[in-house]
């Protein structure tokens, strides 16, 4: 069934070949610097996200390899070859827009014929294209509707299928799943997925939700203020961000900033403003390893263990691992995990997430926390 | 037995219910006087003698006013096709490109709503007097535009400010040119509310005395100065029939163009 609309993209997908490539480019709206500077390159059939708050530039850059915005310095590529000055409707790409912007005074149907009709295409081709996309999204019994007829979930359906049809080289989709309620929000992503697998085509998604790209994606790049953050994989990206604003818009995290008062190849120990110290295993701060200066330490609330009673008295092998004596403040129950704030003995509070409601249930007196060098992360802070 | 009240509720109207019954009256209650004597059989208004619908009929056989409607109409036509195109254009303008002057110029398109008719027409005469052009039925039709053109630009802005201005990039996305997209895409959307915005134009050009008055060329006689210069010389009841047809004419037109107005909307709502 994908056979026809992958046929464009799996003939020439070379492993490791680029579609899009991004050099220098920059955008500025009335002298404000929406993108600035950013040089990218995303893979041929990978499944890409811009992460980033609103007002980050993300949805800016979509539009730049959209075509609805020219760049105003910088170069940008699709296959190889340059971009600029080439309008929306020459370019190798469909968008899914946010709002959807189907055609109201159109069929779902003809929404989808929409952009075959423009190329001209026979009327037959057209027909057996059109219904193969319906199937494709599972709306074939809804093709003599108006889009008014559908709901949100049909309607973003039928924007994919209005993009798919034409078989682009990449797929750009913006917020595609802002407007829906949580359910239908986790079907559509999976429904995603899948269509990615079975085209085998690009897809650059623009999100601000962290876990949405998390879970979707190949990569994903983090952007803030207009410049890419960090570009990597999920795990990369949430277990090694490599700045501190990566590091807190990705998840929950606690960060403790301190200086670092010793270093080993193997390992930092870094005195917490609060006065803890921390081991920490050492990390690169561009092309060399971290040895000294102040540091902020991240730490995932799932990473740290929260233990009743003193694990040095009770024997543990405690060797190199951090362990802070401190009191339950408060949980918080969500349902799959309980988050507790910790308040250590210096007064600093500590984020613990827990997987089972019961082990923290009643806690009064004392805990412990415990977590390994491995486990946290130092990132260099400016002087 | 249940206590079921026996008693009727006390009808109560309440100020409200006064004060818009008084208005309604105040604006229509001379409309169906008029109606009223316009099926009067007396030739004396002042009197009723019973019905009868031979003012009516008697239109059938009025060759001036026959001639005088034909006038209004093509005036109508005229200047409402010319409108509707530079209208639709001039809405799209506006709200689609961002060019100097572009403030001014939006709040100058309603103007001719707010400048009484009085100042068009003497400032049309004026003008073509200062450029020697001889008046006919262009000049009307020219000076009708001026008024038509607001009312198609309101009615088309209106609509396109509502429009999901991603539209038109979807269109260029899936491969539209610029003029493919306005013509596949935002000409349909647009539709209702031109068709609206004529008709509502329409009304205004067939009622309209003052500017037509003033810029017609000899021989040149819409329908509302024919009726103005026969209250001059006697009031007779063919008028009021005449009156009594071109309200509901009026009516109905701009009824439709709410009708479609709604429709669209109801289509549109997603």
């Amino acid at each position: 069934m994908a056979q026809l609309l992958s046929q464009t993209s799996s003939d020439t997908n070379v492993q490791g070949a680029l579609d899009i490539e991004l050099r220098k480019v920059f955008k500025v709206f009335d002298g404000e610097a929406a993108v600035r500077g950013v040089d990218l390159d995303i893979r041929q059939g990978e499944f890409f996200s811009i992460l980033g708050p609103s007002g980050c530039g993300k949805t800016t850059l979509l539009r730049l390899i959209a075509g609805f915005e020219t760049p105003t310095a910088g170069d940008l590529l699709i296959r190889q070859t340059s971009m600029v000055g080439i309008p929306p409707y020459r370019r190798p790409v469909n968008t899914v827009f946010q709002s959807y912007a189907l055609f109201s005074h159109l069929t779902v149907e003809d929404n989808i014929a929409f952009g075959l009709k423009i190329q001209k295409m026979s009327r037959g081709e057209i027909q057996a294209r059109v219904f193969e996309a319906l199937r494709l999204v599972q709306l074939e019994p809804l093709a003599k509707r108006f889009p008014s007829q559908l709901s949100g979930g049909q309607q973003q359906r039928v924007a994919l299928a209005r993009a798919l049809v034409n078989r682009p080289t990449v797929l750009l989709l913006d917020e595609p799943l802002g407007a829906l309620d949580l359910k239908l929000r986790k079907e559509m992503q999976l429904e995603l997925k899948r269509l990615h697998q079975q085209l085998n085509i690009t897809f650059v998604m623009v999100t601000h939700d962290q876990e949405e790209a998390l879970t979707m994606s190949d990569r994903i790049a983090v952007m803030n203020g207009g410049k890419l953050e960090q570009v990597g994989t999920p795990s990369q990206i949430y277990d090694r961000p490599q700045s501190q604003f990566v590091a807190e818009f990705i998840g929950d995290t606690n960060i403790i900033s301190g200086k670092i008062e010793g270093s080993h190849p193997a390992m930092l120990w870094v005195k917490s403003d609060d006065g803890e110290k921390i081991q920490v295993q050492p990390t690169m701060s561009g092309q060399r390893l971290l040895t000294a200066g102040r540091v902020a330490i991240n730490l995932r609330p799932e990473k740290i263990q929260l233990l009743r009673s003193d694990p040095r008295q009770d024997g543990m092998a405690l060797e190199g691992m951090n362990c802070f004596e401190g009191s339950l403040v408060s949980t918080l129950y969500l349902g799959t995990h309980v988050n507790c704030v910790i308040r250590l003995q210096s007064g600093r509070t500590l984020l613990v997430r827990q997987p089972s409601p019961e082990t923290v249930s009643k806690i009064a007196g004392p805990v412990y926390v415990l977590w390994s060098p491995q486990d946290c992360l130092a990132l260099a802070l400016p002087e | 037995m249940p206590p079921t009240s026996p008693k009727l509720p006390k009808l109560q109207i309440s100020w409200q219910a006064w004060f818009t019954g008084l208005m309604f009256s105040f604006m229509y209650l001379p409309i169906l006087v008029l109606a009223f004597y316009s099926v009067n059989e007396s030739a004396v208004s002042a009197q009723w003698t019973g019905f009868s619908l031979k003012w009516y009929a008697r239109f059938f056989h009025d060759g001036r006013i026959q001639q005088a409607l034909l006038d209004s109409l093509k005036v109508a036509l005229g200047s409402v096709s010319i409108a509707a195109v530079f209208g639709t254009l001039m809405a799209v303008g506006l709200s689609r490109y961002r060019f100097l002057g572009r403030d001014l110029y939006q709040n100058a398109v309603y103007l001719p709503l707010i400048i009484p008719d009085i100042s068009i027409a003497v400032a049309t005469l004026v003008f073509l007097a200062a450029i020697s052009m001889p008046l006919s039925m262009g000049t009307i039709v020219a000076s009708h535009v001026v008024f038509c053109l607001s009312y198609v630009s309101l009615a088309v802005s209106t609509r396109i400010n509502s429009l999901d201005r991603h539209l038109e990039e979807a269109a260029q996305d899936l491969g539209a040119t610029p003029f493919q997209s306005f013509r596949l895409v935002l000409l349909p959307q647009l539709f209702p509310a031109i068709v609206s915005g004529c008709l509502l134009a329409f009304v205004c050009s067939m009622d309209d005395f003052l500017i037509a008055s003033f810029t017609a060329g000899g021989g040149i006689n819409t329908l509302p100065m024919e009726i103005y210069s026969r209250i001059r010389t006697n009031l007779t009841p063919d008028l009021n029939a005449l009156s009594v047809l071109l309200i509901l004419a009026s009516a109905f037109a701009v009824l439709l163009a709410e009708f479609i107005r709604y429709r669209s909307e109801q289509k549109r709502a997603i």
